[in-house]
């Protein structure tokens, strides 16, 4: 007997299918997403077809070209993937008030409630499979796990792919951890799973069967997670879409079309990230306190730091300023090849006592001013005059859809 | 491969319930039948809303927007199958 029923909906290869969805003639064939040609981006989506040949997220256009030769690139367009999402998140809803958006292409529901008024779980999944295929595209598929909890229902969606339907029940669990790898199941992911190899713990149930001494002694208190998650143990919740988000940081990063050391090209991009990570927590209506910058070498060697201000801030020259600070300190003489800001420690937006100082004040009004505008007239038609001519960067959506002007609510809006 | 067009057209359109359905397009003096939409999307850039199209006929797959503003369509991209 299920106690709750938790269905997860995982849309298969979803930036690639909904590309192959809007052209026929990319249909069946290996594709890889990615940024604009004339930078240098990483493979963000590949088709099925492109797995078929090894091609993953994150690795280079070259690497891909050189595991499957006939790949096809196609430029990501973050609008037709936020219009079908936004579609997908609309089906599902027709079925539960509880879904939560988990990332741009999954989503949990939790149907205990309202399964029954549809005839059951497996038949509300069913339809769900067919209302996206009508309402979003007949090339567009999902996976639906479906369990009595979170950690179970995503695990059954990853067991199947493409277009697969997986009950984990109390009658099934045994066998299913039997021949499942770890890894498998979220929570573990690449970092984890050898050390856990190392320890003889292959499967979920070995990892079930493991004395939870033994985890908390060699992972400390995530011990207590790894033997929750062996045992297909989660109290989670389904967090319904329409709660508050809780945004712990925005940022952005930029990979140079040539790595470099040239000190202009490097602060222009800091003011230029700057500049959107301060747009972003505007829109969201946040402010940040500690403002990180990190860099990759053209070695692939990642250097972080952050400075922590006195007061929250949303202004973006201040947080250049900060990010540039961090820079100069660093001294790093060495070729980099990308660069990101991240603001964190944020609060939101309230009411805030009028500053007596007149250049913040003015500095407020015209930052108010310039959004107006970019508002109603589009990105960047005013921007800081030292920013002009620099590349006009397209805001990505992240996987989480939390980079929605007013947060995950706006999914549901027309 | 994708090109990249931005150029004007004339476009044949249907509305039904809500709904708007190119079916043929006049570009550079040629006449270019639908056969299948397969996408519909919207995209804002400032006030300004505009909707993209993603349509295909046996031969090619075009990108086309129209937008809502200056009543306006354009086509934006083409697809030729190598």
């Amino acid at each position: 007997m299920l106690d709750r029923i938790i269905l997860h909906v995982d849309m298969n290869s979803y930036f690639a299918t909904v590309e192959q969805q809007a052209n026929p003639f990319l249909r069946g064939k290996p594709i890889a997403v990615t940024g604009s040609p004339y930078t240098r981006t990483v493979v963000g989506a590949s088709s099925m077809e492109a797995k078929t040949f090894g091609v993953k997220t994150g690795m280079s256009f070259p690497e891909a070209i050189k595991l499957c030769p006939q790949i096809i690139r196609v430029v990501s367009d973050p609008d037709k993937y936020a219009e079908t999402t936004k579609r997908f998140i609309k089906i599902l809803t027709a079925y539960t008030p509880t879904v939560e958006v988990f990332s741009i292409d999954e989503a949990f529901l939790d149907i205990t409630a309202t399964a029954e008024r549809f005839g059951g779980a497996i038949k509300v999944a069913k339809l769900i499979k067919t209302d996206i295929r009508t309402w979003c595209g007949e090339w567009i598929s999902c996976s639906i796990g479906i369990s009595h909890n979170k950690l179970l229902a995503k695990l059954a969606g990853e067991l199947q792919k493409p277009d697969g339907l997986t009950v984990i029940d109390h009658h099934n669990i045994s066998s299913v951890f039997a021949k499942t790898a770890i890894d498998k199941a979220c929570g573990i992911g690449w970092a984890l799973t050898p050390k856990l190899n190392e320890m003889g713990i292959k499967t979920l149930s070995e990892l079930g069967e493991t004395p939870l001494s033994v985890l908390v002694g060699k992972f400390g208190s995530y011990g207590y997670k790894l033997h929750a998650i062996g045992n297909g143990l989660d109290e989670d919740t389904v967090r319904p879409y329409y709660l508050p988000d809780t945004i712990k940081s925005i940022g952005h990063q930029f990979t140079f079309l040539k790595d470099t050391t040239e000190p202009g090209e490097i602060s222009r991009m800091l003011f230029k990230l700057s500049e959107l990570v301060a747009t972003r927590a505007r829109d969201q209506g946040k402010l940040g306190k500690t403002i990180h910058l990190w860099f990759r070498a053209a070695n692939f060697h990642n250097y972080g730091r952050q400075i922590t201000l006195p007061t929250h801030t949303q202004d973006g020259l201040t947080i250049y300023f900060a990010a540039l600070r961090i820079w100069q300190e660093a001294a790093f003489s060495a070729p980099i090849r990308l660069v990101g800001v991240t603001l964190t420690k944020l609060r939101d937006e309230t009411p805030q006592q009028l500053t007596l100082m007149p250049d913040i004040r003015l500095r407020g009004k015209i930052i108010e001013v310039m959004d107006r505008i970019n508002d109603k007239f589009g990105a960047y038609t005013v921007q800081q005059a030292s920013l002009l001519g620099s590349v006009r960067m397209k805001r990505n959506m992240n996987g989480y859809g939390s980079d929605f002007k007013r947060g995950r609510t706006e999914l549901l809006e027309n | 491969m994708y090109e990249t067009i931005d150029e004007p057209i004339k476009v044949l359109v249907s509305f039904d319930k809500g709904v708007i359905t190119p079916h043929r397009f006049k570009w550079r003096e040629r006449h270019i039948n639908i056969t299948q939409v397969n996408m519909i999307n919207r995209v804002k850039d400032g006030s300004v809303l505009s909707y993209l199209f993603s349509v295909s006929n046996d031969t090619s797959a075009y990108k086309l927007r129209f937008n809502a503003a200056t009543m306006n369509w354009k086509l934006d991209q083409i697809y030729q199958d190598a």
